[in-house]
């Protein structure tokens, strides 16, 4: 009865003490260094972001929707850095959150946006063998023509 | 004769149908590459048009112009547009030397383009200020720049007596933008908006 008595003071005691480390954490906001380390995060999530951006570009795929989502975080990281500025710490560490969670997904999307612009870089590549080819079987019949109506003539 | 009118005929259809065939390859191959890799900076008024620039500024009054960035690098840029403030005394942009003004930037636009896109910020600021008529000085309260509120103080104005004389303020729109290493670089383009502060 009596280990059941401890063990519920301690379990309570344990709940409290939770209960004021939430608190204190409210009460308290974010410091400078939180703030400094939400920014600098964002802006390098912003950064591997455009990197990925860029390779999708590079195959040739249409980016415009990982452009607005680009846009979209660059405003809440422009908040932030002018939230961080004035000394507003919580206000700076919001808007960097908000900034990734704006591009939370981006990388898996951009990833895609990247397969599918390879994938019709492939498609654009077997076209380009094929109409050479395809030009050269075309001269080549006609040659052939040529010959076939030579000889009937010569005939 | 005949044969030769034959002959003609088939190099004809033949190259044709081969110049047809051949189309997507020959787009490749004709399509002239990018030389020169840039990026274009410009500012318009409230209508799109370069004629009525915001110039004679009333407190508390909102003013918008629309900011246009045009990449021609050849593939999406990472630019971060710097908003500054000087008055007649403050360092100035150096158009020759192509340097940034040498103050701190009161806010970061980000803007993402494309390559061969263009981007238009639309941006509507206010000033808040007050005159000191004792030493003919205004000073600067704070600017809301799209719903971004800016601390001004410190910054001022005396009067400008020479023509066109006022209160003048000028507000630098500078590019820059992140290189392939991922530092920020001055991308050497500014507009700016000389602003007289009526009283």
């Amino acid at each position: 009865m009596r280990i059941y008595h401890i063990k519920g003071i301690t379990f309570a005691a344990l709940l409290v003490l939770c209960l004021l480390a939430s608190f204190s954490s409210v009460a308290m906001g974010s410091t400078q260094t939180d703030a400094r380390t939400a920014v600098d995060s964002a802006q390098n999530t912003m950064l591997n972001c455009y990197k990925a951006a860029q390779a999708a570009e590079s195959t040739g795929a249409n980016i415009t929707a990982l452009e607005v989502s680009l846009n979209n975080a660059g405003k809440s990281l422009s908040n932030a850095e002018l939230a961080y500025s004035n000394g507003n710490y919580d206000s700076a560490v919001n808007y960097a959150g908000q900034c990734q969670s704006t591009l939370s997904n981006f990388l898996s999307e951009a990833n895609a946006v990247k397969a599918s612009g390879e994938q019709q870089q492939s498609q654009k590549s077997i076209i380009l063998v094929g109409s050479i080819v395809g030009a050269l079987v075309v001269v080549g019949a006609g040659y052939g023509v040529w010959l076939q109506l030579k000889k009937k003539y010569a005939n | 004769m005949r044969l030769l009118k034959l002959k003609v005929l088939i190099i004809v259809v033949t190259a044709l149908l081969a110049l047809f065939v051949a189309s997507p390859a020959l787009q490749r191959v004709i399509t002239s590459p990018q030389t020169s890799f840039y990026t274009e900076l410009w500012l318009l008024d409230s209508a799109h048009t370069a004629n009525n620039y915001p110039s004679n500024i009333i407190e508390d009054q909102n003013y918008t112009v629309y900011l246009d960035i045009a990449n021609h690098l050849g593939n999406i840029g990472y630019y971060v547009v710097e908003v500054k403030l000087r008055n007649d005394v403050m360092p100035y942009a150096g158009s020759f030397n192509n340097t940034p003004v040498n103050m701190p930037s009161l806010y970061n636009l980000t803007a993402f383009v494309p390559n061969k896109a263009t981007l238009e910020l639309p941006i509507t600021f206010s000033f808040t200020y007050n005159v000191q008529w004792a030493n003919s000085q205004v000073n600067f309260n704070q600017m809301t720049l799209n719903d971004a509120v800016l601390n001004l103080n410190g910054y001022s104005t005396t009067y400008r007596t020479q023509a066109p004389s006022g209160f003048y303020g000028n507000l630098y729109f500078e590019l820059w933008m992140y290189n392939s290493t991922g530092s920020l670089q001055y991308n050497d383009r500014y507009v700016n908006l000389p602003l007289n502060m009526t009283v």
